[in-house]
């Protein structure tokens, strides 16, 4: 899948229409492919800010998602158990692993927080965004290199 | 004077149809006593709630207010700089300067000791506005709902208050499911409409406006 479908899937499909983010080398063609006809996205001056942007919008009747480097989400974790967790709040966390990092993934587990690492795009972020929806709980795609077409 | 006596008076100025988002437990608690459906409290997530109503702010025209301690602005500057620059005529973030970290046993902030905290908000972009002689000054309540009701975003307003909170507080006994369930149905709520004060000059322009305040 091609960064442009993978946001016509997102936004189109899954009605998924404001993003926010902090900029990550790693998903440059996810940004480079955005578009303003369907989408708003916010870049945000920190990780804990963008995820509370996107609660927001998510209490405000909009489905949303955040995109961050997977190393900074580690720093975010408690801010997703203290307020999105408690407060069932589903938001979809995007998230690049570079470096293929279990010390974060066992600790989105620990958390209980549903993560899964995208191999078939279309039907992983079906998965992710049911369970999250239905749960009430954020959840993470994990992108890794070659997930999207060049 | 007192804080709460503060979040009273203040919530007494709001509209039906406003949105008062309270970021941590004390100020919540304080404000819990003067409940109404449109407040949505941030129990125990420090430096999220500014972040939260900017989100809110950005997804609906009703307007937003942010109440939050000097100590908590301090943190979330970062956040204060995105509420000013989105320029969402709906977001008004409400310091309550008491000059101490409350809820961490009152152990002193630096916000009165940064030469210029209006300069700073201001530069972001914010409208500033210092209502400290207007509540402390016994400006009436009509006058001050006035002037309240007339604000546009994204707009600062600054309020010293006493230090210390008040005691034998109840507990809130809403779910954390319940406020969010409660706040979504409220923000919702579109019979209730919007109380954003529209100069008549650009009345063509209201929804314009108000998109263009994405980025």
């Amino acid at each position: 899948m091609t960064a442009k479908g993978f946001w016509e899937y997102l936004c189109e499909k899954l009605n998924y229409r404001f993003f926010a983010g902090v900029p990550c080398k790693e998903l440059k063609p996810l940004y480079d492919s955005m578009s303003t006809k369907f989408m708003h996205y916010i870049p945000a001056v920190k990780e804990n800010v963008a995820l509370g942007l996107v609660s927001g919008s998510f209490l405000a009747g909009h489905k949303a998602a955040v995109l961050m480097n997977f190393d900074r989400l580690y720093n975010t974790l408690d801010w997703i158990k203290s307020f999105n967790i408690r407060y069932h709040i589903p938001v979809l966390i995007i998230a690049y692993d570079s470096e293929n990092d279990e010390k974060i993934r066992k600790a989105l587990a620990a958390y209980k927080i549903p993560s899964r690492i995208a191999k078939n795009m279309i039907t992983d972020l079906k998965y992710i965004t049911n369970k999250i929806e239905k749960e009430e709980i954020p959840g993470v795609l994990i992108l890794r290199k070659g997930v999207l077409d060049e | 004077m007192k804080r709460f006596k503060v979040i009273k008076d203040f919530l007494s100025c709001l509209k039906e149809n406003d949105i008062a988002i309270f970021a941590g437990e004390d100020l919540s608690k304080e404000a819990y006593e003067y409940d109404r459906e449109g407040n949505f409290y941030v129990l125990d997530s420090p430096g999220v709630a500014s972040s939260i109503a900017l989100g809110i702010a950005m997804n609906t025209k009703k307007r937003v207010f942010i109440f939050s301690g000097d100590g908590e602005c301090l943190m979330e500057l970062g956040a204060y700089a995105q509420a000013a620059v989105s320029r969402c005529k709906n977001i008004f973030c409400v310091i309550l300067d008491n000059d101490s970290y409350q809820a961490a046993g009152g152990s002193p902030t630096i916000f009165r000791s940064v030469t210029s905290m209006t300069g700073v908000l201001f530069n972001f972009g914010f409208l500033f506005q210092n209502y400290t002689k207007h509540f402390t000054g016994r400006t009436p309540i009509k006058i001050m709902t006035q002037k309240i009701g007339s604000l546009v975003g994204p707009a600062a307003i600054l309020i010293e208050v006493d230090k210390g909170y008040k005691k034998d507080l109840k507990e809130i006994d809403l779910s954390k499911k319940e406020i969010k369930d409660r706040i979504i149905k409220f923000i919702g709520n579109e019979e209730l409409g919007t109380s954003l004060f529209v100069p008549p000059y650009s009345l063509d322009h209201f929804d314009v406006n108000l998109d263009g305040g994405m980025v």
